[in-house]
């Protein structure tokens, strides 16, 4: 299923200018060697790098303990673990790097790296290690490459989306029945819905936020205290199959919810429905934005202007293009965007329904498509035993 | 502790040769101002950062998204909002000159965390920045961070012990006859760990319970991180339980070996290879003794004892507001150990059998060397299960 993205790769790089790619970004390495490191982005001082030749077979060199796991994902190139007694932190990787470029006479020619990810203290010590190479941003590639995703790669974030979707409403099940008796933390629900997504399949949990109450009014709060009645609540988590991302985020309400929740909900349905006719091949992201502020004004909905209204997800879950003002990125078939609007609830709470869609030749199709979620989940019931 | 550690920073920053420091890594973001959030580092494409300018107050320049979490957890209180263009460093390079212009004078001198700041963003800067001598400040901030204040140690035991007991609450529901699977084993450290009180969060902040073969690997069953498997322990198995945790943005990496059963002769003898060479890492860490050297010694102990030491990996690195940061008892750190400084020690073992064998503790350098913080239990043993209830 994925060999077509490894065959778009190798020739994205055999057709660039550069004699290797090399990956230095978290998720730039995940998407060229279609693995996922074991939470790499939270270790700054440990580094791992694909190199990508165009006249030889691909290398990583990581860290010991992550060698295995590259392997275990079925990586079929070389893979270099450096040893962190012979050099510290991020000298041990350039260490090993040394070694690997001079092996395949790539030390003095034309390599390509990502300028938006590599760290300017590791790029001086590249410069100082290959004085005569030409080091060049081959961020666009990337970012091309990446922005419009394969079959396959469409087919594991559709997955991702129900695992997820799938990991909140079972979060809920065990929450409706107890919120009041005996009770239940905030932390706890959201622990939910991580063990309930991971046990619907999903191979990693990023953001996990549940916000309830005046909490709701900020992007996120650590999850402390105690589930209430009467609050409007809200649940985003991102989740991978794969190292391929959702990013969902859905709205409930402990209780019977009142009408000012209920309309509130509705507006935040009708700016969405508005940006989802827009989001079809050749449209721009910032039309679909400036799309969504019109019928903000023409509605009279309130909606939060500073933040984007979407963004794309695939090899992170958070990556172009994005649905902002500035971005005049033209949506093509193949891309993925998770379309996300904030509006207000009675209490200020930001509201929001974040679905995934594929934009298609026809418009979109959405892929976080597992329960409609077209109104508020109200979390109601008694203690029970069941 | 925002008190102690503002001071300390605003101290530091006004003796150092900095006019102002400006730092992007999401660490030491929250180092500097206090706001512990957890999701920064896996949105490369959006910029956070803190200018400080000498003898003023420090400004956290930030996605409008995120301003109000930001404020409901910093002591800094002053924010900058910019227009944001994903992937595009300019909004948040400007927005750092407005404040340089602003505080610093003309050609001064502003530190920047180059270990953290991607070369674009950095060009970027050096653009807006002209004016000004931009040059990297990781060694200050290293100094800075490395050595806990009084606050932060509490919190770093505070942590280690709700670690420790959150591994060692789950383990004493292990039973060999009612046995559950690893995931089930998994989650309910994660279970425990918030019944104790640690932080909820998403990302890094897991468990991970492997069994007998499985823990052979570090990441069993990759990508599935930190979720476990159908696999059921054995009688007379080894069970690995890990956890890394957080609270208030302090992390403790926890790991403890479990036998299921009373453990057989061989396994004794592989898990007191892995007391062995704490015991021998514990004398060695004191102040003044070169994290080089204690890793030496530990080498050499294993050498000499036949234990099967895991190389190419540090057996320590420091911890705090990441749980992976100097200082790094390896081999090639020449860093010299002093007091307020914690370690989390983690020499691996391999035993005969090829189970990779884990003692995660939390050690304070003292004045009168090495202090092993949070055990729950005495850990010269492993955990041992009962057959059944």
């Amino acid at each position: 299923m994925m060999d077509q993205l490894e065959q778009k790769i190798k020739t994205e790089v055999e057709g660039c200018e550069c004699d290797a790619v090399l990956a230095f970004g978290v998720d730039n390495f995940n998407y060229v060697t279609r693995t996922v490191l074991p939470f790499a982005e939270h270790y700054p001082t440990r580094r791992a790098v694909a190199v990508l030749p165009k006249e030889a077979a691909s290398v990583v060199i990581c860290p010991y303990d992550w060698s295995q796991a590259i392997k275990d994902q079925g990586w079929k190139g070389e893979i270099v673990a450096y040893d962190e007694n012979e050099a510290v932190g991020i000298e041990a990787m350039v260490k090993s790097l040394e070694e690997l470029l001079v092996s395949l006479g790539l030390d003095e020619k034309r390599l390509g790296l990502d300028g938006s990810r590599i760290m300017k203290a590791l790029m001086d010590q590249l410069n100082i290690r290959f004085p005569r190479a030409e080091w060049q941003p081959v961020d666009p590639l990337l970012r091309d490459m990446r922005i419009t995703k394969t079959p396959g790669e469409i087919g594991f974030i559709e997955r991702a989306c129900k695992q997820a979707d799938r990991g909140i409403v079972y979060a809920l099940m065990h929450l409706e029945g107890a919120a009041e008796s005996p009770g239940y933390t905030i932390a706890e629900f959201t622990e939910r819905i991580r063990v309930h997504v991971n046990e619907n399949g999903a191979s990693g949990v990023g953001l996990l936020n549940t916000a309830f109450g005046t909490d709701g009014q900020m992007y996120y709060t650590p999850q402390r205290g105690w589930v209430k009645s009467g609050e409007l609540f809200r649940m985003d988590v991102s989740a991978h199959y794969m190292g391929y991302w959702a990013n969902l985020g859905r709205m409930g309400v402990t209780g019977k919810p009142t009408a000012e929740q209920e309309k509130a909900y509705r507006e935040n349905l009708r700016l969405k429905a508005a940006a989802h006719e827009m989001l079809k091949p050749g449209v721009a992201a910032n039309e679909v934005y400036a799309h969504v502020a019109r019928a903000a004004e023409k509605q009279a909905i309130g909606f939060w202007k500073e933040a984007s209204i979407g963004h794309g997800v695939g090899a992170s879950h958070y990556e172009p293009p994005y649905l902002n003002l500035s971005s005049s990125t033209e949506l093509k078939p193949g891309m993925v965007i998770a379309l996300d609007i904030y509006t207000y609830g009675p209490r200020q709470e930001l509201i929001h329904k974040k679905d995934v869609y594929e934009i298609t030749e026809e418009g979109n199709r959405k892929l976080s498509w597992y329960r409609s979620w077209d109104e508020l989940y109200a979390v109601t019931g008694f203690r029970a035993t069941h | 502790m925002r008190d102690e550690l503002k001071t300390k920073i605003a101290e530091s920053i006004k003796e150092s040769q900095y006019d102002a420091v400006v730092v992007f890594g999401a660490d030491n973001v929250q180092y500097v101002s206090g706001a512990y959030l957890h999701f920064p580092p896996t949105f490369p494409d959006r910029y956070m950062a803190v200018f400080w300018a000498k003898g003023e107050e420090p400004v956290c320049i930030v996605p409008p998204e995120w301003e109000s979490s930001f404020l409901h957890m910093a002591w800094v209180s002053k924010t900058r909002t910019y227009t944001e263009k994903p992937g595009s460093p300019t909004g948040v390079a400007e927005a750092v000159a407005n404040l340089a212009r602003n505080t610093v004078r003309k050609t001064g001198k502003i530190g920047v965390d180059a270990e953290r700041t991607p070369l674009n963003l950095y060009r970027r800067l050096e653009a807006a920045l002209e004016d000004f001598t931009l040059v990297p400040c990781d060694g200050w901030l290293r100094e800075l961070r490395v050595k806990k204040t009084p606050k932060e140690l509490r919190l770093l035991e505070t942590v280690a012990s709700m670690t420790d007991h959150a591994i060692a609450g789950q383990a004493h529901h292990v039973l060999v006859k009612q046995a559950a699977t690893e995931m089930s084993n998994t989650e309910n450290v994660r279970i425990h760990a918030i019944e104790r009180g640690l932080d909820e969060v998403g990302h890094h902040a897991v468990a991970q319970v492997t069994t007998g073969p499985n823990t052979g690997k570090f990441w069993p069953g990759a990508p599935m991180y930190g979720i476990g498997f159908d696999r059921v322990p054995q009688h007379r198995e080894f069970m690995r339980l890990e956890l890394t945790a957080t609270l208030d943005g302090y992390w403790s990496s926890g790991a403890r070996m479990l036998t299921m059963g009373e453990p057989t002769e061989e396994q004794k003898a592989a898990y007191q290879g892995l007391v062995a060479l704490r015991e021998v890492a514990l004398q060695q860490m004191k102040p003044g003794a070169r994290c080089r050297d204690i890793y030496t010694a530990v080498k050499q102990a294993a050498d000499e004892k036949g234990i099967q030491l895991v190389s190419n990996l540090v057996i320590g690195a420091g911890v705090g507001v990441t749980n992976y940061e100097p200082p790094y008892i390896s081999g090639a750190d020449e860093t010299e150990l002093q007091p307020g400084m914690v370690v989390t020690l983690n020499p691996v073992v391999e035993s005969p059998d090829g189970e990779l064998l884990m003692g995660k503790d939390t050690v304070f350098i003292t004045e009168n060397g090495a202090n092993v913080v949070g055990w729950f239990k005495d850990w010269r043993e492993p955990f041992i299960c009962n057959y059944t209830y």
